[in-house]
């Protein structure tokens, strides 16, 4: 008897809340995580023409040129902007943080402007701007230069890495920032000074960060299917041929969409493998007691430095500028016509209006949602240690190698039979949009809980705060800001998605992003113009608001 | 009313490492205790199993003759004082006091005098309205102190609290702690591994190393009567010197003969110990121990003398600079006079006490 009694203590001790948080977490990472992906994985191994198990999907894509041009179309495509972009934006950092440059606040505002801004933005702007009907085009016509095509290989780069150099000057910058002074000092008091200590003491120093951002600037530039969907004109990249496929495929099993998505994500599992494999291991843990302090150039110098980066940035943020100007100025389908109109505007709140509200519908739900499991799953990784929630952390952590596209595919292949069925609905993109978001909003929590003293908990229980409440009452209030800060950045993130949105949506459920897409293609440029301005100021004002609540925290962290 | 704590042969696991093992100790009401030791000796492992943050393995712990083992953390009513201060980083310096006492559904006037009167007996009432970012650390552990001791707890703990704090302000602050503990008549546990504090501030100590208990006395009595040549070393400075016990007399060095006080009958290998301030330099004479300084050291009241004996080993020996004939150069041949009333001596293989005091 006794034993009995003893034995359901320890059953009520172990159905604490906690377990209950880590076992729902659990039970939701299988339906929305392992179940579709696992579903996808398995479905490209069927076809369409074979009964069964099949490798045709894998063997198509390796035999048939069109296919393997993809790929190596993707590789050339992320090397490339990585190199630009890296190349770049270290130099950049390096002037940025080193010397004192005049506007240095509105060349950090017009960064990561353009950081935060979707790149298909900036792939039609530049096309307004250069490509075949563009203005800049005509206008160098018209004193008879000639520039060449900006469609295809060339603009794709243009825009990747004008939209992708601020994260390594973000990323680099933080770095150098927190180089203690008494590094560079010991270097030059040891005779090593100049460019040679740059060389040998500096770079080598903050060479982690920058693999990491390069990193980052590669699976961006993998992944994203707006740019080159619309300035590519035809050149092949896999999310490019994903989505094609996916829509031949509509109505049967995308098993084919399924092979392509499983090869890319592995793409992207092997970037991240060899960033935890050779960066992590070179990291160095460094807190500046004594940061290093800009230097005082002479004005010419001044001048020529601050010009040097704010020219950069500048480009960075012209395709906003345009998007903005363009939005107040007459239209005639894809033409500009001399004048002040409001009649983009107009056209978009009359037609559109679904649209503009489903966007920041379904980001506030979605950040809602993130935010609950990063506050609630941070704790159990942190302070609930164990195999169980390790495992937790990789689950959640799992979204992080998938590309956009390839998570619209897997949420279509999972739910749009029974036993759930959400194809059509607004959950699909609310989760989608969750799930894209959990890996970064995970490790931002997990990095603030760290940061909050275990002991102000145990000081709070000790004083007769029972632990939950404890957490409630103190931790979270603790970890609000941090997570406010981390959850607008996801939000800004979620109005500019369109990879995995143009493949969820439908009717009633179309955002801005896919407006802005199907305008362009239609060639309604005002209205695209006008819902871009949309967003880009919906940019502007998160930015504002996550650099109140963040108190000066870099947007990279 | 302040409580008696009783700790029954209690064990804390992690694993297969033992890091309290088989503890027993018994701290009386309104006593100021301390466990002193090195790091990873188990005694903050021990004050965290009592203020329940740490689970026990096996054995029994008693408030006021009540088992507390299944009692959780915030029903113990436990003061805990931390090293780091845990001060709530988004509370005032008043609403960090009144916390606990909130917690207890004290409200009105009550909450008031009694969140006052805690502030101003630990002289942080002028910072009432301050955020825990504006103080200093010394400011701040007075808050942590507070906020421990207005809730009436029935014990309180302390976790090194002042290691984070510069030298002076550590010594200014366990006077004040010291008398405050005497004022509250509160059972207090405190745990350092500095003994000089230890010795400052406890009514008695208990030493610990490897998570058992080594000595457990009054500071007097762990200092002179030390246990083992482990709390011989941690407690103070202690010079060792190998020699020969038998009938009563110790031979040390195989140089000089002593009497002591040890167990009878008792033969065989010994380590003595020696502290510097007992034994003086004279000179080379018969029945000393014959030395050469190597190093004098002026420090103002006294000066430190590292001597080297014949057998090339050397010990440490201070005079008082008011009681020194002459002030000893290095190369200075000298005889070293031990107080034998003050000496220790231990077997050499266990490493216990042979005295008999």
């Amino acid at each position: 008897m006794k034993n009995i009694g003893g034995k359901f203590q320890k059953l009520q001790k172990h159905l604490n809340f906690w377990n209950l948080v880590i076992l729902i977490f659990l039970v939701l990472s299988a339906i929305f995580i392992i179940y579709p992906f696992g579903k996808m994985f398995l479905q490209s191994f069927t076809s369409a023409t074979e009964e069964g198990f099949t490798l045709a999907n894998y063997k198509t894509f390796f035999q048939k040129k069109y296919y393997y041009t993809a790929l190596f179309n993707s590789m050339k495509i992320c090397f490339v902007t990585t190199i630009l972009a890296t190349g770049l934006g270290v130099p950049l950092a390096y002037i940025g943080t080193r010397f004192n440059l005049y506007f240095k606040r509105i060349i950090n505002i017009m960064i990561v402007l353009s950081m935060l801004s979707p790149p298909f933005i900036g792939a039609y702007s530049w096309i307004t701007l250069l490509g075949r009907a563009g203005v800049i085009t005509k206008l160098l016509a018209s004193i008879g230069i000639e520039i060449g095509s900006i469609y295809g290989f060339k603009g794709i780069i243009l825009v990747f890495t004008l939209k992708l150099f601020p994260l390594v000057y973000l990323y680099v910058s933080g770095a150098l920032s927190s180089i203690d002074s008494s590094l560079e000092e010991a270097s030059e008091s040891l005779g090593v000074s100049g460019i040679k200590r740059m060389m040998k003491v500096t770079f080598p120093v903050i060479m982690p960060t920058i693999l990491s951002a390069a990193l980052m600037v590669f699976m961006t530039s993998l992944a994203d299917f707006g740019t080159p969907r619309l300035i590519g004109e035809g050149y092949n990249v896999l999310p490019v041929i994903i989505y094609k496929e996916f829509l031949n495929e509509v109505g049967t099993n995308p098993s084919f969409a399924s092979a392509l998505s499983v090869l890319i994500t592995l793409i992207a599992a092997f970037v991240l493998w060899v960033q935890k494999a050779i960066v992590d291991k070179k990291s160095y843990n460094m807190t500046a007691l004594r940061p290093p302090v800009p230097v005082e150039l002479p004005v010419g110098k001044k001048i020529l430095a601050t010009a040097s980066v704010f020219i950069v940035a500048f480009l960075a943020v012209v395709p906003q500028i345009t998007v903005v100007v363009m939005s107040f100025i007459k239209t005639r389908g894809p033409l500009f016509v001399r004048g002040f109109s409001l009649e983009s505007y107009q056209n978009i709140l009359s037609k559109l209006s679904t649209n503009i509200k489903n966007t920041f519908l379904f980001s506030i739900l979605a950040i809602m949602i993130i935010v609950i499991i990063g506050l609630l799953g941070s704790y159990v990784i942190v302070r609930r240690k164990s195999k169980v929630t390790s495992f937790l952390d990789l689950l959640l952590m799992f979204p992080y190698v998938i590309p956009g596209s390839v998570i619209g595919i897997c949420m279509i292949v999972a739910f749009n039979a029974h036993p759930l069925v959400l194809t059509g609905s607004m959950w699909i993109i609310v989760i989608s949009y969750s799930i894209r978001k959990l890996p970064y909003t995970m490790r931002s929590s997990v990095g603030i809980l760290y940061q909050i003293d275990h002991s102000v908990e145990e000081a709070s229980i000790s004083l007769g705060v029972p632990p939950m409440k404890t957490f409630f009452k103190t931790t979270m209030f603790l970890m609000l800001p941090g997570l406010l800060s981390g959850a607008i950045l996801s939000f800004v993130n979620n109005i500019n998605e369109l990879s995995s949105t143009i493949i969820l949506y439908t009717g009633k459920t179309s955002t801005i992003s896919v407006a802005i897409f199907n305008a362009v293609n239609n060639d309604a440029f005002g209205n695209a113009a006008a819902l871009s301005t949309i967003l880009t100021f919906s940019t502007i004002i998160c930015l504002l608001i996550f650099n109140k609540i963040s108190g000066g925290k870099s947007v990279v962290g | 009313m302040s409580q008696t704590v009783r700790i029954e042969s209690v064990v804390k696991e992690y694993g297969n490492f033992r890091a309290v093992d088989n503890v027993n100790l018994e701290i009386k009401p309104g006593e100021f205790f301390t466990l002193l030791g090195p790091s990873g000796c188990g005694k903050t492992t021990l004050l965290r199993m009592i203020a329940g943050f740490n689970s026990i393995e096996s054995g029994k712990i008693y408030f006021n003759d009540i088992e507390i083992n299944d009692v959780p953390a915030h029903k113990r009513n436990v003061g805990m004082v931390f090293q780091n201060y845990a001060i709530f980083p988004h509370l005032s310096v008043r609403d960090n006091v009144a916390y606990g006492l909130k917690a207890r559904k004290v409200k009105g006037s009550e909450l008031t005098e009694r969140t006052d009167e805690a502030m101003k007996l630990m002289q942080i009432y002028e910072y009432r309205d301050r955020q825990p970012s504006q103080l200093s650390g010394g400011q701040q552990q007075r808050v942590a102190l507070a906020r421990a001791v207005v809730i009436h707890p029935n014990v309180l703990l302390m976790d090194e609290p002042l290691s984070n704090l510069d030298a002076k302000l550590r010594i200014q602050m366990r006077t004040s702690i010291k008398k405050l503990q005497k004022s509250l008549n509160i059972t207090t546990i405190y745990v350092t591994h500095d003994q000089e504090e230890a010795l400052a501030i406890s009514d008695r100590i208990a030493v610990m190393n490897k998570g058992k208990v080594e000595q457990l006395g009054e500071p007097k009595e762990i200092y002179m009567r030390p246990a083992n040549t482990f709390v011989a070393n941690f407690i103070g400075t202690s010079n060792f010197l190998h020699g020969e016990a038998e009938n009563g007399v110790v031979n040390i060095l195989g140089k000089v003969k002593i009497p002591v006080k040890i167990k009878n009958g008792y033969k065989g290998k010994v380590v003595v110990s020696v502290r510097p301030e007992n034994a003086a330099l004279r000179s080379v004479q018969e029945g000393m121990l014959k030395g050469k300084v190597l190093f004098a050291t002026f420090l103002g009241d006294y000066v430190n003398y590292e001597v080297e004996l014949e057998d090339g080993s050397s010990i440490e020996i201070n005079e008082y600079t008011s009681n020194m004939d002459h002030l000893r150069k290095s190369g200075d041949l000298v005889g070293i006079e031990l107080n034998t009333n003050r000496i220790t001596v231990f077997d050499d293989e266990t490493k216990n006490s042979i005295m008999v005091y």
